[in-house]
């Protein structure tokens, strides 16, 4: 059987880590502890979870953390609460990064007339000039959207900036930290951001089914959900108090532990460390592919762990099939949920990623660049005629 | 050659719904050389195991390790049942092997086939 090696971390991470794993074990076997919904004395993982990530990321107020199933939950919520908060149309801005985590409901609000949007473009290294965004400004522009990192290009957006041109506009700013919380560091203490929506089962090396985001001023944002908090059980409409806001119904405490034990990974392990390392994975893998002649690498010099190729002559799942199932690396292949991008890098046509993790070895990228080597070489002599 | 059973479940990808069928013999480069009578053939030699894809364009698209039994197809838009029928055609047009008949069937049954689908 071959070695997989697994290089699809900015999909979903894995293997997660030992204490994750023991974690969600823990919070399964034992009974389930929720305030309100029963009398048991034990560990509370919301709350505890709520403050392992307001530490990660240096938010103020704990409680301001929600949790929700995925980032893409969370954008929805946040991006459609923001909507039905506001009196009649009005414009936002997202960019040509985007994710249709983003994308679509803001095509959704676009479509039933609740708001005009205009699309920024990236520049030719993948960034998204603060300059432009503040261009896209208009009188009745409320909400801007935007990724902090790309999931294809890997590049690091500047958010504080971005943000900061916003804010002085008064325009709302929602950040996609998709690939990069549990990455790089954040700092959300210090970031003009008003909402920050993230995911667990990547950087943070959760489950699967759970995500969050913070919002500085839940005031702004409309609940899409109403329903059970075990608490205020008299008031007949949705509390307004957080965390209960926007946390209707029994949460997913598996998830939500393995977020809490995520978090505790990687500050024993150091965010510095990680980052150290997957960089260094990461150009290693550029270093190997970007070499031959028949690989077109999107991005040379990624700040994030992601490298996003083509081969000459092949289509991209065939790549990727090639990948998997001859060398046992698995990559992710295609338009990555990021069509727009994928219009102006391809022309829509798709690409492989490689996503190193920490778990990943410095022989498994040396590895897989070598396939990809290997698979160009071939596709110059392919045969298509018998 | 004939289908026997399917590997996995439906997948839904960007381009296409997936199927991975297990097949009754291994695929050749002789069933391939049939193959590339009905679309564009392509063979990755020099890797471990040689990689074929034959894409019928706007239809589908078949790929695999020359050698295996099992075959995936990728479909293209919402033409799975016709193109699942094509594809079995050309399996049993293959084994007729009697110096041109099945190969004059299966092109018979893609004419069939555009006429009702282009």
């Amino acid at each position: 059987m071959k070695r997989l090696i697994y290089l699809n971390n900015a999909t979903t991470s894995w293997p997660k880590p030992r204490e994750v794993v023991e974690e969600v074990r823990k919070s399964i076997a034992a009974p389930l502890l929720e305030p309100g919904r029963g009398t048991l004395y034990g560990f509370n993982y919301p709350a505890a979870a709520r403050e392992a990530l307001a530490r990660h990321f240096n938010a103020e107020e704990a409680e301001n953390i929600q949790f929700t199933a995925n980032v893409t939950d969370s954008l929805n919520v946040l991006i459609h609460g923001f909507a039905r908060a506001q009196n009649g149309r009005f414009h936002a801005i997202t960019t040509e990064l985007e994710h249709n985590s983003v994308l679509r409901p803001l095509n959704t609000l676009a479509r039933s007339g609740k708001i005009a949007l205009t699309i920024v473009p990236f520049d030719e290294r993948g960034y998204v000039a603060p300059e432009s965004v503040a261009r896209a400004v208009r009188k009745d522009t409320k909400l801007a959207v935007f990724t902090h990192g790309s999931n294809v290009l890997g590049t690091l957006q500047k958010i504080g900036k971005l943000c900061g041109v916003l804010s002085e506009k008064g325009v709302y700013s929602i950040v996609d930290a998709a690939q990069t919380a549990g990455n790089v560091k954040i700092d959300l203490s210090r970031l003009p951001v008003d909402a920050f929506a993230f995911t667990g089962h990547k950087y943070l090396y959760g489950i699967t089914g759970i995500g969050g985001f913070y919002v500085k001023d839940p005031g702004r944002i409309e609940t899409l959900r109403q329903g059970g908090t075990g608490s205020y059980s008299e008031n007949p409409y949705q509390p307004e108090r957080m965390p209960l806001k926007f946390e209707a119904g029994t949460q997913n405490h598996p998830g939500i532990a393995s977020v809490y034990a995520g978090v505790g990974f990687i500050e024993k392990a150091g965010l510095q460390k990680i980052r150290k390392k997957t960089r260094s994975l990461a150009r290693s893998i550029v270093s190997a592919i970007g070499k031959e002649e028949n690989v077109t690498v999107y991005n040379r010099k990624p700040d994030l762990p992601i490298i996003s190729f083509n081969i000459r002559e092949l289509a991209c799942d065939d790549v990727g099939d090639i990948l998997g199932r001859e060398y046992g690396v698995v990559s992710r292949a295609g338009l990555h949920c990021v069509p727009l991008l994928h219009k102006r890098i391809d022309g829509g046509r798709g690409c492989v990623r490689l996503s190193p993790s920490y778990f990943n070895t410095a022989w498994e990228a040396k590895a897989a660049g070598e396939a990809v080597v290997r698979i160009a070489e071939s596709a110059g002599k392919m045969r298509r005629r018998l | 050659m004939r289908i026997i059973g399917e590997r996995s479940p439906d997948d839904c990808v960007d381009t296409g719904f997936i199927k991975v069928y297990l097949l009754n013999e291994k695929v050749t480069e002789d069933f391939l050389k049939f193959l590339q009578n009905f679309g564009e053939l392509q063979i990755l030699d020099g890797i471990r195991e040689p990689f074929y894809t034959v894409d019928k364009e706007y239809f589908f698209t078949l790929k695999g390790l020359v050698g295996k039994m099992e075959m995936k197809v990728v479909y293209r838009k919402d033409r799975m049942d016709e193109a699942k029928g094509f594809i079995e055609t050309l399996m049993r047009c293959y084994s007729m092997k009697d110096g041109g008949r099945g190969l004059e069937e299966a092109k018979a049954a893609e004419r069939k086939i555009k006429e009702k689908i282009l």
